[in-house]
């Protein structure tokens, strides 16, 4: 996987985040999910969104497809080929949403309709996007986007329910959903979490295979770095809302800055360890978002804490080439006094 | 670990008595259609045969469909299998009537998956840990109570502060946390773990297997431990098993398995796992596996495996290949083993899977 | 197959996850907001309670004549005359008094029809739900038949059978109670069944009678308290048709059922009579009701 570099912020990304900051006010709490998030995407390049549970990456996804609650407040930038989706009307919106961007959700059982044939949830994609279709070319265009995403036996395929497909099938159904409109930008949440291992080595070089062929852009969100690893040009790890580190695959992987990014790859058993070998583990939990931050979220659990880290959160900024990181005490370098 | 493998392998002609021994378990369920009639018959477990030894970890590797999850119950008798035989230190425990049941149980105890569906909602974790104490009648009172504190010492929470809590006012990994303590308490030799940290996030799951790691090693415990991820499979275990639909395909020493995997699935699997290293070159996964897995309910004859296996043949769907020792230790289910071309079935006649001495179980005896 | 981690417990952390894709609106919020439409439970717990108190506390602690007895001279007397807020009927009793009175036998009758439904239903119910087999088949089978019935007609027919009186109509209103709970208490049943959590407790030893009673019952215990609420207007209704038609609680004892009956046929001349407990009825139907709404709000979105 060759990569040129991260994208830089401006009208050559295909989407520019900036300062992203999303805040839900449930109860008379106010939790910050999102934190001052800042990414592009460039166009056909692939960018993995990693991170735990709760570290906001799907709260940040979902709010690039205005899909969030009532409860949920938007600041910041998220720029679409340059135009401003933040705080844009439903109206508009919903002409981005699908055909513009498009997103896979994780669990396939539950996205699709359990009433609706296959066939009829993905021409009712194609009509949306485009309603003078006749029903005859939607059929056909249905089809093809089902031998697209190699769902075996398409036409036959066409009339079955999805309590009829496995997970692997339906999940590749939402992906022919998803592309019924050509979009620019798929977001794929966690979209093989809740499928087999083999299933999901499938889909994930399905989605790599589509992705080179239609020239799209794609945003993997996982908790897993291993398949950032395998099939992202440029991975963003995110904690607590915010991004940690972010670098081009090859690069972060063989200079790890971040602990955390450190962390999470040395939680990943490896097949060449030997049995019983331990697994370097961090002590503690994410931190509560509703509380109010100082300091580096990761400062209770990290190995190379120190006061300065307490009482002052990083900057997220670019510290070598392609390289930015969130960090007082990065791995691998001198520190620079603390 | 010497002690550990002298008491596993009979390398050295020392046979201890397996600490469990499961023989031709079969496991089925009748699937009925809207109007209640019989429509199939699933064959979850179809003559699954291994052997745990005591301080062992087996590890059970499978994708959806594989039966893992379904063994391990029936193993415990929950429900009892259809047939075969679950010997748990010499006891057989098939067929079992309830006081003899429950008393065999302490022996072994099971963690879930999804630790917040494994806890009683309603119950505080002091309660939930006590409970196998009050049911066997452990100590008085004060005895369990004093043991309960200890046994969530073990785990690794403060009894003080989360003694009172329910599981909802606890995370993934403390509710996990409170259901090993609770499997602790009858001082059981083995422990099922069935995708214990599956549910868990990345970081938290490195706590528990290690907590997991440490009470094998300080307890003796024996582990069976079942999950979907070949790699932390492998970590934690002596030896480890690979399920297909209902059958097993394959079983021997961890790092033989890694090295020298015999059964196309297990290739599959092993290709199929992200390597957390872009500079390793990932061999496609198309290449190892194809199509969708067939339903359990009528499995494809022959090699269940062959409808995706790249390397299939015509003997493949006639004959069932039997579960044969290639290695030390090393037992594969296939007629045309990876990189075994000497062990290659070409003559469906010639096909006799001559039994074993000691049977043909993940074990040299 | 791995399930998605969620942080769910840790407070703060939020995962939208389990917000459906596309949803714009949180269903937990909505639920909670319905809550708070609802008044959220203290509304209408305060509501019913005041109720109660009226129909139970303040006729034996307040200055609240006999609802029987009165004398004939002072029938008929009009609304607000002195010491008679609401009038006396045709046999000169007080008609606030006969309101509170009725009331009382109205919720003794309901409450204690529920509570019958609640112990014999529910237990039976959760029992059958969790043996499973031909024992289920049997209970269930006998339940289904009595549910067959229209609740009205089964009543009818067995207070029919007993005979009038108070506790004749709690036995009779009995067998629609605890067939429905009984439903109720066995699909809630078969749901927390194959929860892990039961596996569990049979490997940590647990008998059936212990998993059964310490288990399955502290779980289903929501859902069934309800299912009960509810029902605490339907009986109450069902009690008023029933003294309605003549069964259930007889003259001179007030119930609100006898009272709309009587009032009935003087409608057009004196509405009041029948209003005024048609009234009570509505008012405490709809209180219970909210109360089981609200309760049952706040255990889903729990």
């Amino acid at each position: 996987m060759t990569t040129n570099g991260v994208a830089p912020a401006g009208p050559e990304g295909l989407l520019d985040v900036a300062d992203l900051r999303v805040d839900f006010h449930q109860a008379g709490r106010v939790v910050r999910a999102v934190d001052g998030l800042t990414y592009s995407v460039p166009r056909a390049r692939t960018v993995g969104l990693i991170g735990e549970s709760g570290c906001g990456k799907t709260v940040s996804s979902r709010a690039i497809m205005a899909l969030l609650p009532e409860s949920a407040r938007v600041t910041g930038s998220i720029r679409f080929e340059g135009r401003e989706l933040v705080g844009l009307a439903e109206r508009k919106m919903r002409a981005v949403r699908g055909s513009q961007i498009a997103m896979v959700f994780q669990d396939p059982a539950r996205s699709l309709n359990p009433t609706l044939r296959i066939g009829a949830q993905i021409t009712e994609a194609i009509h949306l996007h485009d309603s003078d279709v006749s029903k005859a070319a939607a059929q056909d265009r249905a089809v093809e986007l089902m031998e697209l995403v190699r769902l075996p036996a398409a036409r036959e395929r066409f009339r079955s329910y999805p309590h009829q497909l496995s997970g692997g099938m339906r999940q590749r159904v939402m992906i022919a959903i998803a592309l019924a409109a050509q979009p620019k930008l798929l977001i794929a949440d966690e979209a093989t979490t809740a499928l087999d291992v083999t299933t999901q080595a499938q889909i994930m070089e399905l989605l790599r295979d589509l992705q080179q062929r239609l020239g799209m852009a794609l945003i993997m969100i996982s908790h897993d770095l291993g398949l950032a690893a395998s099939f992202a040009d440029e991975v963003l790890v995110m904690y607590a809302g915010r991004g940690v580190e972010r670098a081009p695959t090859r690069k972060l992987f063989e200079h790890v800055r971040m602990p955390y990014t450190r962390a999470l790859l040395d939680a990943i058993p490896r097949l060449e360890n030997p049995p019983h070998s331990a697994l370097s583990a961090v002590p503690g939990q994410p931190p509560d978002l509703a509380s109010k931050q100082v300091g580096c979220p990761f400062s209770p659990r990290c190995p190379s804490v120190t006061e300065k880290c307490r009482e002052h959160a990083p900057p997220f900024e670019e510290q070598e080439r392609d390289h930015l990181w969130a960090c007082w005490h990065p791995c691998g370098l001198e520190t620079k006094g603390s | 670990m010497g002690v550990l493998a002298s008491l596993r392998t009979g390398d050295q002609g020392v046979v201890n008595e397996p600490l469990l021994e499961v023989s031709n378990l079969v496991q089925e369920f009748t699937v009925r259609d809207r109007g209640g009639v019989k429509a199939g018959t699933v064959h979850a477990v179809s003559e699954v045969s291994l052997e745990l030894a005591a301080g062992e970890t087996l590890g059970l590797v499978g994708e959806t469909g594989s039966g893992k999850s379904t063994l391990a119950r029936a193993i415990l008798q929950a429900p009892p299998p259809k047939s075969g035989s679950v010997r748990l230190r010499g006891v057989e425990l098939v067929g079992l009537k309830r006081a003899r049941l429950t008393e065999a149980r302490r022996q072994v105890q099971m963690v879930f998956q999804d630790p917040f569906g494994s806890l009683d909602p309603k119950w505080r974790v002091r309660d939930l840990v006590e409970e196998p104490l009050i049911s066997f009648k452990v100590g008085d009172r004060t005895g369990r109570r004093r043991r309960v504190d200890e046994l969530l010492d073990l785990v690794g929470l403060d009894p003080a502060r989360f003694g009172a809590r329910r599981p909802r006012e606890l995370s993934g990994g403390q509710a996990q946390r409170v259901a090993i303590a609770r499997a602790l308490a009858l001082d059981p030799a083995l422990i099922i773990c069935d995708e214990p940290v599956s549910s868990l996030d990345v970081l938290i799951r490195a706590q528990v297997l290690n907590l997991l790691e440490r009470l094998r090693t300080e307890l003796g415990l024996a582990y069976l431990f079942i999950a979907h991820d070949l790699a932390l499979v492998k970590q934690v275990s002596d030896r480890v098993a690979v399920m297909y639909l209902g059958k097993l395909v394959e079983i021997g020493p961890a790092q033989s398995l890694y090295r020298e995997p015999l059964h196309p699935y297990t290739v599959a699997l092993l290709a199929s796992i992200p390597s957390p290293d872009p500079a390793v070159a990932r061999r496609p996964v198309a290449e190892t596996i194809r199509g969708e897995l067939p339903s359990p309910i009528d499995p494809p004859s022959g090699c269940r495996f062959r409808t995706r296996c790249p390397r299939a043949q015509d003997v493949c769907a006639t004959v069932e290949p039997p579960l044969r020792k290639l290695a030390d230790g090393h037992l594969t289910a296939c007629h045309f083993p990876v990189g075994r071309e000497d062990a290659a079935t070409p003559d469906p006649g010639a096909l006799e899977p001559a039994p074993l001495p000691g049977g043909a179980r993940g074990r040299l005896a | 197959m791995a399930v998605p981690p969620t942080e769910a417990a840790v407070p703060g952390v939020l995962d939208p996850a389990t917000l459906g894709p596309g949803v714009p609106g949180d269903p937990s919020a909505a639920r909670f907001s319905r809550v708070r439409a609802i008044g959220g439970i203290w509304i209408p717990a305060f509501l019913v309670a005041a109720i109660l108190f009226l129909c139970f506390l303040w006729p034996i602690i307040g200055p609240v004549p006999q609802p029987t007895g009165g004398s004939i001279l002072n029938s008929n007397l009009p609304s607000f005359s002195p010491g008679h807020l609401f009038g006396t009927d045709v046999n000169g009793n007080d008609e606030w008094s006969r309101l509170l009175y009725g009331g009382r036998a109205s919720l003794e009758v309901s409450m204690a029809v529920t509570a019958i439904g609640l112990l014999l239903g529910g237990l039976l119910g959760a029992f059958a739900g969790y043996i499973g087999g031909w024992r289920e088949s049997v209970i269930m089978r006998v339940f289904d038949v009595l549910i067959a019935f229209p609740a009205l007609v089964l009543a009818v027919a067995v207070a029919e059978r007993l005979g009038p009186g108070e506790l004749n109509t709690i036995w009779a209103l009995s067998f629609f109670s605890v067939p429905a709970l009984a439903r109720i208490a066995r699909a809630a049943t078969l749901r927390v069944r194959e929860q892990n959590y039961i596996v569990a407790a049979g490997l940590s030893g647990s008998g059936h009678l212990r998993t059964l009673l310490r288990h399955i019952m502290p779980n289903i215990l929501p859902e069934l308290m309800t299912f009960a609420l509810l029902g605490i207007g339907i009986v109450i209704v069902l009690e008023g048709a029933l003294s309605f038609l003549g069964l259930g609680i007889q003259a001179p004892s007030p119930s609100w059922g006898n009272m709309i009956a009587s009032g009935q046929q003087i409608l057009s001349a004196q509405p009041k009579f029948t209003m005024l407990p048609s009234a009570a009825l509505f008012i405490t139907v709809v209180c219970f009701n909210l109360l089981g709404e609200s309760l049952r709000a706040r255990w889903s979105a729990q």
